[in-house]
């Protein structure tokens, strides 16, 4: 029996097996046409087992020229199957080379069987001597051509690819095709190896690895499995190095000792050594790893023990700062993000970022609560490439938008960062500096360190929660009291330290006592809220806001100077009053400013001074800003006593009228728009301040008396019966009823009377006609119908202002006054042209 | 980001089934989330255009609840101003194409509807998908390969299954003729060139009409009696292929059939015969069709897979809602009337009619499209899809009420007429009242003489009572048989088609309606027909 012939037995063997294994489970092409592969591979094994099993075979041998010619044909036969293969990998069908490809083998079967391809073979000391002259060169012209093409598939899939695993899976294909290439096709014409069937060994390798790949491709990184490959590789060379070295050193200055106790020395040696391999194994497992990932090696030891060395994290700057450097020196990432998720909005937001790029800001990432990309992190375990995005079906529901922002940035992987099954973060990689793709180690080092991250974020988090709940204000979501004068505290050290400035505003709400007691608290409290929300809306990131107590807030602006935090407190008093009136809310706030260092170095003296400011804003008439340089100038005193009632009245006035609009939502801010009109016709007029006051208090008011017509007649949507017109017609008189006992509204009541008289004297209540209704009427009129033709009613559409002035001129001279209407009208369309608003 | 013809071209099979055909895997709530989101996302666009304002009245809904809440149901005349002039500044995208199909007698020839670059891409993906379902056995197993040949048997641009023509990645496949080649012919010029390069090419995909499909297959019945070898030695592949159909067929003692000739890994097809021939088609080709619903307005809707049975609806190109049957009589009987919908998470097997609003900037909200569909199951057990499953049963004015007992569909009397196996040529019905009200079938017969009018009003009776119970009970009930047949002249829908052709009518208009023509279609078929052919045959013979 010749030894050599062990190799392709055991190799036969070794195909048998795999083939019944992938044979039981072949579903697919690919792992059909791989069973073709080791079926192929197992027959040119027995083959060669056949053809060398005896060691001694002399020529003329024509058993030895039949099994011969079987290995000759075996061999393009297995590389025609493995062209094949690879051809189904990458899912192309097996074409036309194939076909040709198969021709020849059988071609080569006929020629060989016929005696022309083999002419002698024997068997000498175990080594094969044949002539086959020039079908080596033929079989090997053939040949190369799949072998080249071979790799070409396999190297274009794997550049094509950006998926971790399938590039893993295809570098697996190609070591075992490389190892294939090197010990099965090349050694053989090396001198030592011709003649032996060692050519086997190259196919058997390929084949497992094969077989690896296509059954559990996803487990293992081939860096990794080279790296703990290589380590175990030394120690054992190094161990059987020292074994074989005190032998022969025994042996050399040894020469009187017998052998055995030259063998006990150097067992016992290489026991001490076993011994010691494990840490030996560590340290050369250091070395290797230290020679493949080199400046990136401490990194990643970092990123292996973060749990160890992060424990103690109770803040999310500071783990920010540990985590995302390492992450990027780790995997020479160009950008991480770490993005959190927002209390009240629920969306995840970028918080850090490592590095820092110039110009780009904290809210330029986002992900909505309700966005799939989220709802799929929370659900899966495991890092979602961003090349995925347009293949996961639930991301069908992203947005143009949405797609647009993760395809217009360097990002690559998400990583979903849990604490006990909770999305508690997100982390976000860019590409790679090197341009290339992440491996699947890089993905699994990742992944355990934010599986580790997991309870320290949400740690984190809840201790910045409790933290910003012990300084936060629950009704306002502002800071509070005690915070403030914390802040106050540092910004006055910093400042002295520094030399820096700052200002503070203080801001009161107006007549916030009797909106309670007219309202409740609970409405109280809803204004309060508001204002929270619109005071954060308005300032700076830098800028802190606080309520101060009840209906007070503060404002602290660092680095700004006085004019800069009148800008502020004018932004903010603008935006309350707007949004409270378009709410119908009769709210209005003051607002006073001071100045550190110029109005006091102690922070008692700067709030005193923004106090006074803000006082000296109530009683030159709130709804005002007054700077601290402001304080007792006796002529905005004087001219404050006399504004003092309007508000006064103005709030009575703005509940009033929100009380009819409520009646009808579609009517809504009905009164406040006629109210604005009239003024802006009463302005024209040239009227005096007085009669513009109660014009705007009359345009208000002027449909106060349909607080008692019902519902059911108000909202009609047909025409009105000649019962239903009885209390529309009696809604002006009704009116006045309720109004003439409040002292202050008294002038308005002509106009809320006969707003409904026409010119031509056909209106009602009195029947009026041209001039004696009054002015204030007349002008409430045209304001009326212009705002009831351009606003959307259930009894006609909505017009446009245009078609609205055109139905004013139509009717000019018998409903309005004419010179009314002209005026109106040009003001109006100056106005609208200009883009001012009416107020 | 990989396109899904690169996908296809380096054999990423996987990751591209995952993008065509992923939607099938969602669950009920994860396809109604997608649903949502992209609502939400239109309501933007439509709140920032005029067509939204118009049509929305002035509303600006958030959430779909306000959204189904504050927009009425509407009908095409709602955007006849807008779309009949291709006003593209309106829209909520400007759209990249536009697509017709005819439209409402009286007042306006065709509907026209726009579509947009975002619609477009996602119908690409969606071809892709039917192709697939369309040839496998199992997930994820995609057959085809580049440069497959496909011929397409549709109507061309600007009708919907012409755009998808457009979208259809033809770089990657060999078109027979190719496309932009195709769009230069007439239809039936184009399916003789692609029929005739079949043949000496070879086949593997046929995308077609189902009345196409199935013409293809009578005319090789028909041809392989006569079989003209001399002017096939011209083309050597193609007399091969052929010499190989006619001993199969001979072996199998039956004419020849196109399953003789070609081995198709697929076969889709469209219309809403597609289930009356679908076993005549299996029995021509050899395989199933995949059919799938869809229309100019919402361009997609729902496809079958590969079990062939009740199709599953598409989430990322319209939202869905359903107008339960009783409701939808009612507001057809009162037109002001806004019935009440559910979606598609709330529906039950039966009846409904759709409505649609279109995803990715098109026009259409709550827009009612006329179809009645019916929802077969939950989900579709047998390939374990989370989805309700629906087939099409007909166009909600394609349908003939019988005294109130039934409401006959055009799909019905067409599986009627089929099952009676009586070989015609086409047919159209209407309801007639005279002293009752009756279904009128005017139908023309491959040979006249064979049977008469009285035999096949039978026979096609017999099969209606078999198919729909109301009208069995009908009969039962009252003792009536509400139907009559006339049997139409020779060549009178031949003649019609001409004359239609005459009169340069569009394609869709060149063959009567099935259900409900006019009284002057009747009267052509009937006598003017009539008249024509007999002239024309007295001539021949003088």
């Amino acid at each position: 029996m010749n030894l050599w012939a062990v190799i392709p037995l055991i190799s036969c063997l070794a195909f048998t097996a795999l083939f019944i294994l992938v044979l039981q489970q072949a579903r697919r092409r690919v792992d059909k046409v791989f069973a073709l592969f080791l079926l192929a591979s197992g027959i040119w094994s027995f083959t060669s087992f056949m053809l060398v099993r005896n060691p001694q075979v002399s020529s003329p041998s024509p058993h030895l020229i039949f099994w011969n010619v079987m290995v000759i044909v075996a061999i393009p036969w297995v590389t025609i199957c493995y062209y094949h293969f690879v051809r189904a990998y990458n899912n192309k069908p097996g074409g036309i080379v194939v076909y040709i490809g198969y021709t020849f083998v059988l071609a080569i079967l006929g020629l060989g069987l016929a005696g022309y391809i083999v002419k002698d073979a024997y068997m000498i000391d175990g080594y094969l001597y044949h002539d086959i002259a020039p079908w080596d060169y033929v079989l090997a012209g053939i040949l190369v051509p799949f072998l080249a093409l071979i790799i070409l598939m396999l190297v274009r899939r794997y550049r094509s690819s950006t998926n971790p695993i399938d590039r893993n899976r295809t570098i697996y294909l190609i070591t075992g095709w490389c190892i294939l290439l090197v010990i099965s096709y090349i050694t053989p014409f090396t001198t030592t190896l011709k003649g032996l069937p060692t050519d086997h060994l190259g196919n058997l390798a390929n084949a497992l690895i094969i077989a690896y790949a296509i059954s559990r491709f996803h487990l293992l990184d081939i860096r990794f499995v080279v790296r703990r490959g290589l380590a175990y590789f030394i120690l054992i060379i190094g161990l059987l190095g020292v074994y074989l070295g005190t032998v022969l050193l025994g042996y050399r200055f040894l020469p009187d000792q017998p052998l055995y106790t030259i063998l006990i020395l150097a067992s016992s040696l290489a026991l001490l050594l076993a011994l010691l391999a494990r840490p030996l194994r560590y340290f050369i497992q250091e070395r290797v790893d230290r020679f493949f990932y080199r400046e990136t090696y401490e990194h990643r030891q970092i990123l292996l023990g973060f749990s160890n060395k992060m424990g103690n994290i109770l803040n999310l700057d500071e783990l920010a700062s540990e985590m995302l450097p390492a992450v990027t020196k780790a995997l020479n990432v160009t950008q991480a993000k770490l993005l959190f998720q927002n209390m009240s909005s629920g969306d995840f937001i970028t918080q850090f970022r490592y590095p820092e790029v110039k110009g780009e800001s904290g809210d330029e990432f986002r992900f909505n609560a309700d966005n799939p990309i989220v709802a799929w992190l929370i659900k899966e375990n495991t890092a979602l490439n961003l090349e995925q995005i347009d293949s996961i079906p639930e991301f069908k529901g992203l947005w143009q938008s949405e797609r647009e922002q993760l395809t217009g940035t360097n990002l690559w992987l998400l990583f979903p960062i849990k604490n006990r099954g909770n999305l508690v973060g997100i982390l976000a990689l860019s590409k790679k500096r090197s341009k290339s793709f992440y491996s699947h180690e890089d993905i699994e080092l990742v992944m355990s360190m934010a599986n580790q991250a997991g309870i320290l974020i949400e740690n984190a988090q809840l201790y910045a929660q409790a933290t910003i709940r012990a300084n936060t204000d629950g009704l306002s979501g502002l800071y509070n009291h005690r915070y403030f004068h914390k802040c106050l505290e540092q910004e006055v050290a910093r400042g002295s330290r520094f030399g820096s400035i700052f200002s503070l505003i203080m801001l009161d709400v107006d007549l916030f006592k009797s909106y309670n007691d007219t309202y409740g608290h609970l409405a109280g409290d809803q204004v309060l809220r508001k204002i929270g929300s619109y005071i954060k809306g308005s300032i700076r990131t830098v800028d802190m806001a606080f309520r101060y107590g009840g209906e007070e807030f503060t404002i602290i602006l660092p680095e700004a100077q006085i004019d800069d935090a009148y800008t502020v407190a004018e932004r903010i008093r603008k935006i309350i009053e707007s949004n409270m009136a378009s709410s119908a809310i009769p709210i209005t706030v003051s607002l006073g400013i001071a100045n550190w260092p110029s109005d006091g170095l102690m922070q008692e003296e700067v709030i005193a001074c923004a106090d006074a400011a803000l006082y000296q804003a109530k009683q030159t008439g709130r709804n005002r800003t007054c700077l601290s340089s402001d304080i007792l100038k006796p002529e905005l005193l004087v001219a404050g006593a006399e504004l003092e009632t309007r508000p006064k009245a103005l709030s009575i006035i703005y509940a009033l009228a929100a009380t009819v609009d409520a009646k009808d939502h579609r009517t809504y801010g009905h009164s406040k728009k006629v109210s604005d009109y009239s003024v802006v016709l009463a302005q024209a007029l040239g009227l005096s301040g007085d009669r513009i006051a109660t014009i705007r208090s009359a345009g208000l008011l002027h449909d106060i008396g349909k607080i008692a017509i019902p519902d059911s007649i108000l909202n009609k949507e047909g025409p009105l019966t000649e019962e239903e017109w009885i209390p529309i017609k009696a809604h002006p008189r009704l009116g006045v009823e309720i109004l003439r006992h409040v002292i202050d509204l008294v002038n308005c009541l002509p106009a809320i009377l006969h707003h409904h008289e026409r010119y031509d004297g056909d209106g009602y209540p009195s029947g009026l006609k041209g001039e004696d209704i009054p002015l204030e009427a007349r002008i409430l009129t045209i304001a009326d119908t212009y705002d009831a033709i351009t606003s959307a009613r259930p009894y006609h559409q909505q017009l446009s202002s245009q078609q609205a002035f055109d139905e004013l001129k139509r009717c000019a001279g018998t409903q309005f006054d004419p010179e009314l209407v002209d005026v109106f009208c040009k003001t109006m369309e100056q106005t609208l042209s200009t883009g001012v608003e009416t107020k | 980001m990989t396109t899904e013809a690169e996908l296809f071209k380096q054999g990423r099979h996987e990751e591209l089934w995952q993008r065509c055909c992923g939607f099938i895997d969602l669950s009920l709530g994860d396809f109604m989330n997608v649903q949502q989101r992209l609502l939400l996302e239109q309501l933007e666009l439509l709140k920032r255009c005029e067509l939204g304002h118009y049509i929305m009245n002035g509303a600006k809904p958030n959430t779909v609840a306000e959204f189904r809440e504050r927009v009425p149901i509407t009908t095409y005349t709602d955007y006849a101003p807008y779309l009949l002039k291709r006003k593209m500044d309106v829209l909520p995208k400007k759209p990249i194409l536009w697509q017709y199909t005819s439209g409402k007698s009286g007042e306006y020839p065709f509907r026209w509807a726009p579509v947009t670059a975002g619609q477009l891409e996602e119908i690409e993906s969606l071809i892709f998908a039917l192709v697939f379902f369309s040839s496998c056995k199992q997930r994820k197993e995609i057959v085809f390969n580049e440069h497959d040949r496909v011929l397409y048997g549709m109507a061309p641009p600007p009708y919907a299954t012409g755009s998808m023509a457009r979208a259809f990645p033809h770089e990657l496949f060999n078109f027979l003729p190719p496309v932009e080649e195709a769009e230069k012919m007439s239809f039936e010029d184009r399916i003789q060139q692609g029929f005739k390069m079949a043949l000496s090419e070879g086949l593997d995909l046929c995308f077609a009409l189902s009345s196409v499909a199935v013409a293809i297959g009578d005319r090789f019945s028909q041809s392989s009696r006569k079989t003209d070898f001399g002017s096939l030695l011209k083309h050597p592949r193609a007399s091969l292929r052929l010499i190989r159909g006619l001993i199969k067929s001979k072996l199998a003692r039956r004419p020849l059939l196109p399953k003789d000739i070609w081995s198709l890994k697929g076969l889709i097809t469209f219309g809403i015969d597609g289930s009356v021939y679908r076993e005549k088609i299996k029995e021509m080709w050899g395989r199933y069709p995949l059919d799938f619903h869809g229309c100019t307005e919402a361009i997609l809707i729902a496809m079958q897979t590969w079990d062939y049975q009740g199709m599953t609806f598409i989430p990322h190109l319209n939202f869905f809602e359903f107008i339960p049957e009783e409701e939808s009589i009612k507001s057809r009987e009162d037109p002001t009337y806004q019935p009440s919908t559910l979606l598609l998470d709330q529906v039950k097997p039966g009846k409904y009619e759709l409505v649609i609003t279109s995803f990715h900037g098109g026009p259409f909200m709550r827009y009612k499209l006329g179809h009645l569909i019916k929802i077969t199951s939950l989900r579709n057990e047998q390939l374990n899809i989370d989805i309700p499953q629906m087939v099409f049963l007909s166009r909600i004015d394609d349908q003939i009420d019988i005294a109130g007992f039934t409401r006959l569909s055009e799909k019905v009397i067409w599986q009627a007429i089929e099952n009676t196996g009586i070989a015609y040529k086409d047919w159209t019905a209407r309801k007639e009242v005279k002293d009752k009200p009756v279904l009128h079938l005017y139908l023309e017969l491959q040979e006249n003489g064979r049977v008469n009018a009285e035999q096949v009003a039978e026979s096609v009776h017999q099969e209606l009572k078999r198919l729909d119970a109301p009208y069995a009970d009908l009969e039962s009930f009252t003792g009536l048989r509400p139907l009559e047949v006339t049997l139409l002249p020779e060549s009178s829908f031949n003649l019609y088609k001409l004359r239609q052709q005459a009169a340069g009518t569009e394609l869709a208009h060149l063959k009567p309606p099935h259900i409900n023509p006019s009284d002057d279609t009747i009267d052509f078929l009937v006598n003017t027909a009539g008249k024509v052919a007999v002239e024309t045959r007295q001539k021949v013979e003088a």
